[in-house]
């Protein structure tokens, strides 16, 4: 269509331009595809080639463990009450349909990012960061009106949500608690490095794991060490095969519009 | 002008697969030194549990040898044995020597039992605390390093990594497992 409306206006140049954009966005988006699948083959590639280590016996270096998250410090989730090693409480509003209808961020709230990692040979402290905590089992629920007074009691021990309430009030409000408790078995893949101050007569309790320094890895996560493997090798084929098809698909594109321009430009010619 | 289109569209595609294969290529040879590099950290990682318990033996001997009057021979086999580790070559031989000296400390341990006044002693104590806290690790570390010797030795008989590791002279590596007939030969030494 756009091909005809080129020919039509006779202007091969533009023609030639516009399908020469047109390749070169397909060819790169072939090409940033194909790059995210060889990202994730080496993900998995990297998850696959680091043994797990007990934590008793836990060397200082790029480590893989696995075990059950403890809290390191007494963390009581404030709506639900419950133990957490982690929690994270979010509180949005829905706006009026004049601003449109996404979730707008009221508040957001986060026990300290470290907690205990134990297995059945002892336990090593963790220090997290709040992206890493998808892996965390979630509560939502949503109050329309009038809040809960586990809600209201929440809000009121946190006298800087009084404004953000006031623009939310009569609104759809969701809370959404993150909790990270003995149920989730977690996978650790970061760094262990002395703990700053720990002088500890268990060996793995003077240590952290955390991102490092030189090795900036650091990855966590509720699933098992094969399905991580498992999903990423499955990104990086999908990622690479589809990448590549477009990437052709753009060259392909390329040989068929340059041989269809070359024939009109011998016609425009000819006639 | 189609031809050299064509050409040009045809080169492009023979191109990324050209890189594709090289990047491959690549990362088999760099997933292959990561995995012996793994091994030698480990193996670095065992070596210097060893090395540090290899280190406690004279101190436990000396501590023992005043109330274990009759049990002299379990003293001087793990001496020797203490001895024999420190020139032992690969983690075969090692093993065999680690876990005779693995089985002389318990002995030692079971023996003192008979001895009241040598369980009663703190430096004893201590020391049996450490080195049982070794062995607990060295047996950890030994598990891990196995697992890095078992994704090694997977890969480099596994198609299409064979090839790169055949081209690389990338060898099987040894597991940190004492061979059953050098394990006899040490306990028939030690015994008699």
């Amino acid at each position: 269509m756009y091909l005809l409306a080129a020919i039509s206006t006779s202007d091969m140049a533009y023609a030639e331009a516009f399908y020469g954009l047109f390749q070169l966005f397909f060819c790169l988006v072939g090409l940033v595809l194909m790059y995210l699948g060889v990202s994730s083959y080496l993900w998995a590639r990297k998850i696959e080639n680091i043994p797990t280590s007990k934590i008793r016996s836990i060397a200082v270096g790029l480590v893989e463990v696995k075990g059950t998250p403890r809290p390191a410090g007494t963390f009581i989730n404030p709506i639900s009450k419950k133990s957490c090693a982690y929690y994270n409480i979010v509180i949005s509003y829905l706006p009026g349909t004049s601003t449109g209808t996404r979730w707008v961020e009221l508040f957001n709230e986060s026990s300290p990012g470290k907690f205990y990692l134990e297995d059945d040979t002892g336990r090593i402290l963790v220090q997290s960061e709040s992206k890493n905590m998808g892996v965390m089992p979630r509560t939502e629920f949503e109050e329309e009106g009038k809040l809960s007074p586990e809600v209201i009691g929440f809000l009121n021990s946190r006298p800087e949500t009084k404004k953000g309430l006031e623009a939310a009030r009569g609104k759809r409000i969701l809370v959404t608690e993150y909790c990270l408790d003995g149920s989730t078995e977690l996978y650790v893949l970061g760094t262990a490095g002395q703990l700053e101050g720990a002088s500890s007569e268990v060996h793995s309790e003077n240590l952290v794991i955390r991102r490092g320094s030189s090795d900036k890895t650091f990855f966590m996560s509720g699933k098992s060490e094969k399905d991580s493997i498992r999903n990423s090798s499955l990104y990086a084929m999908v990622f690479m095969a589809v990448g590549f098809f477009i990437f052709a698909l753009g060259a392909f594109f390329a040989f068929v519009t340059g041989l269809a321009i070359e024939s009109l430009s011998l016609l425009s010619r000819g006639s | 002008m189609a031809f050299e289109v064509a050409l040009i569209c045809c080169g492009g595609v023979f191109i990324g697969l050209l890189a594709l294969l090289v990047f491959y290529l690549f990362s088999v040879y760099n997933g292959l030194v990561s995995l012996r590099n793994n091994i030698d950290k480990a193996w670095a990682n065992i070596d210097v549990l060893l090395k540090q318990r290899t280190d406690l033996i004279p101190n436990l001997v000396e501590t023992v040898k005043g109330y274990m009057k009759y049990e002299k021979q379990v003293l001087t086999d793990i001496t020797a044995l203490r001895t024999s580790i420190m020139g032992a070559q690969g983690p075969q031989e090692t093993a065999t020597h680690s876990e005779a000296i693995s089985a002389a400390l318990k002995t030692i341990f079971a023996v003192s039992e008979k001895y009241p006044n040598l369980k009663a002693n703190e430096n004893f104590l201590k020391l049996q605390e450490q080195l049982s806290s070794m062995e607990n690790q060295i047996a950890d570390r030994r598990e891990f390093y196995n697992d890095a010797v078992m994704l090694y030795n997977t890969r480099i008989k596994s198609v299409p990594d064979s090839i790169i590791a055949a081209m690389f002279h990338f060898t099987e590596s040894e597991y940190f497992k004492a061979a059953e007939e050098e394990k006899k030969a040490v306990q028939v030494k030690m015994g008699g």
